[in-house]
């Protein structure tokens, strides 16, 4: 057992951090709210030029095919900057296409993806509990020719209407379970936005009303471990937005005086601090776990992954209200940067779904 | 990164299990005898010790050896070795601090159990505190000259040998005063008086020391350098065996389960509640996130990484779980939370992860003792906010 990075990784770690502190200071986030801009267009032509897109996607499509611990460290970068846009979907994407069977429409958005010219949505259906009445028009899809013919509903999307193409868990009309790749301004899809708390994310709900794809358009993929890609990435998001918020209330609480001295030397400050210094040693750890335990395919991993996920929710609502906390007033203020980072996190705690229902998978295994 | 056991790992596992299977004792052993035969056969089958050189009778292992055995034993529910006083704190600090004389005389006798070890830092008034310790060590002639009380001291009373903290310079800063020594507990002027504890048992003691002579050869380390001595110790103290004690609490955790299947609320099994299996799953999670977080920090021990808050982040963290945990058992058991024995039920004993053998309600108040010893949770977040965090130092009284 290693838990230590390896020197590739350590670089690609220190790299993105740099890429974004020079690329997406807070300042430019605070502005990218300000103009309700939900992709950073700066950003993403950057990180194109600088060859991330394809960091996950198979060497043979012209990415550098690697892993989930990978993913899980620039996700971590991007949480860290609260990154605007569908910048770790996008990467994700890279990986769950490089999982499917070559063809040639895998082939062409793989080579777009690579280029950064392709931005991709990932829904799933795990997000529990359904609004209900969603529930009873679930994706499904008809074979027709040499097409599928896509209905129905995908109650929550992130991402769905920046989105170039949305990839949609989607049984197979003979019955397998797999992903489908469906361009979202196909005819008959249609997103319309949730609102949520984020200013740097855009959520949707997707309707599907007789879309037209090609037969290729489905994909053999395990809807169930492109889930697990994605509660990982927000989790290492969530991780990213943790340390953000503990840096900046440190540097606070050592600047901040009252009664004649920081508010970092009061033991209830520091206490605070520390807390939330233990919720990410704890929260890395985990996370790291987790996507090493995916990428090795263990079959633990969706057990490991919903404790991440458990993990990622709890310290995120504990680090973001210390962090408030610790800012008093000034943390409440939309003009100081901590709502970006808190708000992050409240939203991809969302993207994480209902612990209830990672608990009893846990627990289901757990004594098993 | 790479999460995988090692091959040597697997087989040391299985091996210590077998073993166990095999050899461990049917019945807990009770007397110090009984206790000191079952520690002196783990020794002879090498899992007292691992991570000791082979010059002093340790093998040279990795700390996750040395883990991996503890987190066996756990499972196997097999009494802990004794002397642990001698084995994490006396015997490192002698391998790192002591003289040549010293680790030939005391190191073999501490791992084999014939020569049993305390610590005796703690004071009445110097707890948390530990650098304000009144306890004086007077140099005249080729003896020092000790006196004082200590307090909180585990395995007092049938310890050989104790490893004293004591001030032999009045004058100079409080951290610089201090020295280290070696107290042969049969000395005249050692009082050993049992202090019983809230559990019942009497682990505990506080130690008189009026007029006790200890010969100079018996200082550890430089003469006033102690505090460095001890502040190595306690990080030995910290870092070492958490992945046993996070072990027991899996195997509380499936016995709770067990319970919660046989008790009935409402004309049902309670373990087929939606809210009580909700608090289960979220409790096997933190469970793993400490297991996991051990098992980073032995990685890194083993990689020889420099551990930065790690250990005190691990201490907080599974200490106040333990807490947390106890506490729901509770919420959910009711009364059977709060029984002495297992009379009604065998699952009720849980153990407690003091390794000593409890119920529910045993375990509870020693998950108290985890947040207090080897440096209080709250000592545990300032030693984070002043090393890792930096922040502003809290002024102090002078």
């Amino acid at each position: 057992m290693d838990f230590r990075l390896d020197p590739e990784q350590q670089a690609l770690r220190t790299a993105a951090g740099d890429v974004l502190r020079q690329h997406c200071p807070p300042q430019r986030v605070q502005q990218l709210w300000a103009d309700g801009c939900r992709c950073d267009e700066v950003l993403w032509s950057e990180l194109g030029q600088l060859e991330w897109f394809g960091m996950c996607a198979p060497e043979s499509a012209g990415g550098m095919g690697l892993g989930l611990v990978e993913l899980s460290l620039i996700a971590e970068q991007l949480g860290y900057a609260s990154a605007v846009g569908p910048i770790v979907p996008t990467l994700a994407a890279g990986a769950v296409l490089g999982r499917a069977p070559r063809s040639d429409l895998v082939d062409t958005v793989l080579c777009e993806l690579v280029a950064g010219k392709q931005r991709i949505a990932i829904g799933t259906q795990r997000q529990d509990p359904m609004v209900a009445g969603m529930d009873a028009d679930r994706l499904r899809a008809q074979a027709h020719r040499n097409d599928l013919i896509i209905s129905g509903m995908l109650p929550f999307a992130p991402w769905a209407k920046e989105a170039d193409a949305i990839l949609i868990p989607l049984t197979h009309p003979s019955g397998g379970a797999g992903m489908a790749l469906v361009d979202s301004r196909a005819g008959g899809v249609s997103v319309t936005p949730l609102g949520n708390i984020d200013g740097g994310t855009d959520w949707g709900h997707v309707s599907f009303n007789d879309v037209v794809a090609t037969s290729n358009a489905w994909l053999d993929v395990d809807p169930v471990w492109v889930s697990n890609v994605q509660a990982i990435s927000a989790a290492a998001e969530i991780l990213g937005a943790c340390r953000r918020c503990l840096d900046i209330s440190v540097e606070y609480a050592g600047i901040r005086h009252q009664f004649g001295r920081p508010i970092g030397s009061f033991q209830a400050v520091r206490h605070m601090c520390a807390d939330m210094y233990v919720g990410i040693e704890n929260l890395g750890s985990v996370v790291a776990y987790a996507a090493a335990a995916l990428e090795a395919g263990t079959d633990s991993a969706g057990t490991f992954t919903a404790i991440a996920a458990i993990a990622a929710s709890q310290v995120g609502t504990k680090v973001w209200t210390n962090a408030l906390q610790v800012h008093g007033g000034v943390g409440f203020t939309w003009e100081y940067e901590l709502h970006l980072h808190l708000k992050r996190i409240m939203a991809l705690q969302g993207v994480l779904g209902s612990s209830d229902s990672h608990a009893e998978r846990i627990l289901a295994s757990a004594i098993s | 990164m790479d999460i995988k056991e090692t091959t040597e790992d697997i087989a040391l596992r299985g091996q210590v299990r077998q073993w166990l299977r095999d050899q461990a004792p049917v019945a807990e052993p009770k007397t110090l005898e009984e206790r000191r035969e079952w520690h002196q056969r783990l020794h002879a089958a090498g899992f007292v010790g691992m991570t000791w050189p082979r010059e002093f009778g340790g093998q040279g292992a990795g700390p996750m050896a040395q883990a991996i055995v503890g987190a066996e034993m756990a499972i196997a529910n097999a009494p802990a070795p004794i002397n642990l006083s001698g084995l994490e704190i006396a015997g490192p600090s002698l391998m790192q601090f002591g003289t040549e004389q010293q680790r030939a005389r005391y190191l073999r006798p501490i791992l084999a159990a014939t020569e049993l070890w305390c610590q005796l830092y703690s004071e009445p008034n110097a707890g948390s505190d530990l650098a304000s310790l009144g306890t004086t060590a007077r140099r005249d002639g080729n003896v020092y000259i000790v006196n004082g009380q200590k307090v909180w001291i585990s395995e007092g009373p049938w310890a050989d040998y104790g490893v004293l903290l004591a001030r032999t310079d009045r004058n100079a800063p409080r951290h610089k005063g201090i020295s280290c020594l070696i107290v042969d507990m049969r000395s005249r002027g050692v009082e050993v008086r049992p202090l019983r504890q809230i559990t019942g048992s009497s682990h505990f003691s506080e130690v008189f020391l009026s007029d006790v002579c200890v010969p100079c050869e018996n200082l550890i380390g430089a003469e006033n350098d102690g505090w460095k001595v001890a502040m190595a110790a306690l990080a030995f103290e910290r870092g070492g065996n958490s992945l046993a004690r996070i072990t027991r609490y899996q195997m509380a955790f499936r016995k709770l389960v067990k319970t919660l299947s046989k008790l009935n609320m409402d004309g049902r099994p309670m373990i087929a509640d939606h809210g009580i299996r909700h608090r289960l799953g979220i409790a096997w999670a933190e469970i793993e996130v400490q297991r996991i977080t051990a098992l980073r920090l032995l990685s890194l021990a083993e990689c020889g990484e420099d551990l930065g808050g790690l250990p005190s982040s691990h201490k907080l963290s599974y200490s106040e779980f333990e807490r947390r945990f106890t506490d729901m058992a509770a919420e959910m058991l009711g009364p059977w939370a709060r029984l002495v024995d297992g009379e009604q039920m065998s699952e009720l004993l849980v153990g407690t992860s003091s390794a000593e053998p409890g119920t529910w309600a045993h375990a509870t108040l020693w998950s108290r003792a985890v947040t207090i010893f080897a440096g209080t949770s709250e000592i545990q977040r300032n030693i984070i906010a002043d090393r890792v965090l930096r922040l502003p130092r809290e002024p102090r009284a002078v």
